[in-house]
């Protein structure tokens, strides 16, 4: 289907999660959303629970051939990403 | 952890003055040729070294990937199999721009491009080694995880790389759930901390493990491994990330041929020394250095003689451009070559002019104090020695003239230090040394000038001394330094086992086997005088001191014109050699060639013509 952009505008942290994923769940599982970007803006830190909230999103797109793209990135996540490798699941683009 | 924004640019700083060093610093080395002096090429693997674990700690990842690629070139040169020639070091310091220009741009650092100076370095770095090793550079080799069901991929030079510099390969295992979230850490910090124990080769996320949006994982899991290179043993590693002891793999069996090569002469890589910590250095090869100067002496001294005689053909109005230029271009060469073995700090040298200044200060119990500004500057050490004497005694001078002002003139509190700064300055064509002394007092330009008493010193290094300048808050004089090498048409001539370039311009005859008679000489009061034309003309000395008999065993007579004064030198050449010289400023007579007969251990004087007048006018 189409490309939707989610802002998620805080820190990606546990506290936040849970509703995150949920946000995420509604798009990508129930509308059947296929390209989805994430706009980092305002986003500081993303912890581990957070980080698990990206790849979940990316195995869920890309069993329905879809497609994750980060954008807006700090610099500190978009380091944080590339060092993991993530890069090479998911595109991710750094502020900017 | 948010890296404050301080620290980036701190950071930021540092790497730009860094790398404004290895600038030069790649350039002299280029200058040393096959001579590589080994603790230049350390100090800039070093400095570059830190620099990408720099960039590694806070998270620039552009900037320490090419600092990788740079180092790992370095690291070849440090090792004695690359050569760094002007192509190598072209492309250095074609990467050290493009590094510079990810420092001035670091917030978007990571968004730059470097392909293009990744792609030459790696291919610099494949092109160097030995064919049997080249497939290391694209050799991909699987290390397999601890779990066994993936495997990092890497390239076999990155492991070899850590291995030559003495490391450990690891695998540590985290669960980012567990031992990250669960105490309060993030992913980046303890990426941050890894990394300050080893070097991060690669790491993988295992996230099919973390599952999808749609699985309800009350608990997931959150595999993370990091291949890292590092000189700990697996227990002080366990100590230092505070791990468990089934968290830290060292890696053996996937690189066991790596790590026991079966021929380790034919493998440099395996010879377990470190690149920076290495003390032994290389035999030196002083034969291979003679050979390789003579030989591109030898090469640029016909190249100078084709192209002085092609100018030479030409009238003054219609020498030609290149021709000039060729002759530029050449000197250029040549000096090179001439002071790559003796280009040292200006401030190493200048050290022992403030340990003059500061006994002076002591003894004299005088407040004073020298500051030098001559950071990142090189030149001729043999210079330099000559400078410190003449320097000192300026110094001193100024600070005593300005010690002994009268005291109704001054405006300012004795208890003062006396601040003298000697600043250096590299020009196009002379390094400009000025000194400055902060003062508040009114100090007419007599008194300054008396102090200089050096000049005649400085005056025979070429160098100008220009007139002090004052104003009502400081003193101020300059000198200049040439560092152009000049060129002397002229007799390559002995006296005494010296060599000597006597000016054509200067020679009005040159006389062989004559003046063995003794008639044709006369001591007159100090002075030894040489009959010539029915006129007796004074006798230099300009090797040693000499009495008559000395003068008159000597092969040959040079009788010299400066101006209307005529004098004569005596010389112990047997038969006239007319050379072009190229000559440095220090003392007029550091190196000269002479044709296509050039032994690089003679040094060649080119005595001031002017001055030897003067002595006996």
């Amino acid at each position: 289907m189409s490309k939707k952009v989610i802002t998620p505008g805080k820190d990606i942290v546990a506290s936040m999660v849970p509703e995150f994923k949920k946000e995420l769940q509604d798009l990508v599982v129930k509308e059947g959303v296929t390209e989805l970007e994430i706009d980092l803006t305002g986003v500081e830190m993303v912890d581990s629970v957070g980080l698990g909230a990206f790849i979940a999103t990316h195995n869920t797109l890309s069993q329905k051939d879809g497609k994750l793209t980060v954008v807006k990135a700090s610099s500190d996540i978009y380091s944080l990403f590339k060092t993991m490798r993530l890069d090479q699941h998911f595109e991710i683009q750094q502020e900017g | 952890m948010q890296i404050d924004s301080d620290i980036i640019g701190l950071y930021a700083g540092e790497t730009r003055l860094s790398l404004v060093e290895i600038e030069k610093d790649l350039i002299a080395l280029e200058n040393m040729g096959a001579n590589v002096d080994l603790s230049l090429a350390e100090h800039i693997y070093y400095t570059i070294h830190v620099i990408k674990n720099g960039a590694g700690l806070i998270g620039l990842l552009k900037i320490k990937e090419l600092s990788q690629k740079i180092e790992n070139v370095l690291g070849l040169i440090c090792t004695d199999k690359l050569i760094p020639n002007p192509e190598i070091i072209n492309i250095l310091l074609l990467s050290i721009d493009r590094l510079m220009e990810l420092v001035r741009q670091i917030d978007t650092s990571d968004e730059m491009d470097i392909d293009e100076h990744s792609v030459l370095l790696t291919g610099l770095t494949s092109a160097v080694l030995p064919d049997d090793q080249k497939k290391s550079i694209t050799k991909v080799r699987d290390i397999p995880l601890p779990c066994g069901n993936h495997a990092f991929q890497v390239a076999e030079f990155n492991l070899l790389r850590g291995l030559d510099q003495g490391k450990h390969i690891y695998i540590l295992v985290y669960d980012l759930i567990r031992d990250v979230q669960d105490k309060k850490e993030t992913p980046l910090n303890l990426i941050r901390v890894v990394q300050q124990h080893g070097e991060m080769i690669d790491s993988l996320l295992d996230i099919q493990t973390v599952g999808t949006l749609e699985e309800d994982k009350s608990e997931i899991d959150m595999p993370y491994f990091i291949l890292l290179a590092s000189a700990l043993t697996q227990e002080q590693l366990i100590s230092k990330l505070e791990l468990k002891p089934h968290q830290v793999h060292q890696v053996n069996n996937a690189i066991a041929d790596l790590i026991h090569p079966q021929n380790k002469n034919e493998d440099y890589f395996h010879e377990k020394r470190p690149l920076v910590h290495q003390t032994k250095k290389r035999p030196f090869r002083k034969s291979e250095k003679k050979a390789h100067h003579q030989e591109t002496l030898n090469a640029l001294s016909n190249e100078l003689s084709f192209a002085l005689a092609q100018v030479n053909k030409e009238q003054p109005d219609t020498m030609t451009t290149i021709g000039l230029k060729r002759i530029h271009f050449v000197k250029k060469q040549i000096q090179h070559l001439v002071e790559l073995e003796n280009q040292k700090p200006l401030s190493d040298v200048l050290g022992k002019l403030n340990r003059s200044i500061r006994d002076y200060a002591f003894t004299s119990a005088i407040n004073a104090k020298l500051h030098l500004q001559c950071d990142s500057i090189n030149m001729d050490s043999r210079i330099l020695k000559r400078l410190i004497e003449p320097l000192s005694d300026i110094v001193i001078k100024m600070i005593s003239a300005i010690h002994h002002q009268p005291l109704d003139k001054a405006n300012a509190n004795m208890e003062c230090p006396i601040e003298i700064t000697l600043c250096a300055i590299k020009q196009e064509t002379d390094t400009l040394l000025k000194i400055t002394a902060s003062s508040s007092f009114s100090i007419s330009q007599d008194t300054l000038l008396k102090p200089i008493s050096s000049g005649k010193k400085l005056e025979t290094l070429f160098i100008t001394l220009s007139r002090p300048e004052t104003n009502e808050k400081s003193i101020s004089l300059e000198m200049s330094i040439p560092q152009d090498l000049f060129i002397v048409h002229g007799y390559h001539v002995q006296v005494d086992k010296h060599h000597y370039v006597i000016p054509k311009l200067n020679v009005h005859d040159y006389l062989l086997k004559a003046g063995s008679e003794s008639e044709m000489w006369r001591q007159f009061q100090s002075s030894v005088m040489f009959q010539y034309n029915n006129q007796w003309l004074p006798v230099v000395d300009i090797s040693g001191k000499h009495d008559l008999s000395d003068y008159q065993d000597k092969k040959g007579i040079i009788v010299c014109r400066v101006g209307d004064q005529f004098f004569v030198i005596c010389i112990d050449s047997t038969e006239q050699t007319l050379i072009d010289a190229v000559c440095q400023a220090p003392g007029k007579h550091l190196k000269a060639i002479v044709g296509n007969c050039i032994d690089e251990d003679i040094v060649m004087f080119v005595p001031d013509m002017g001055q030897l007048a003067a002595q006996v006018a």
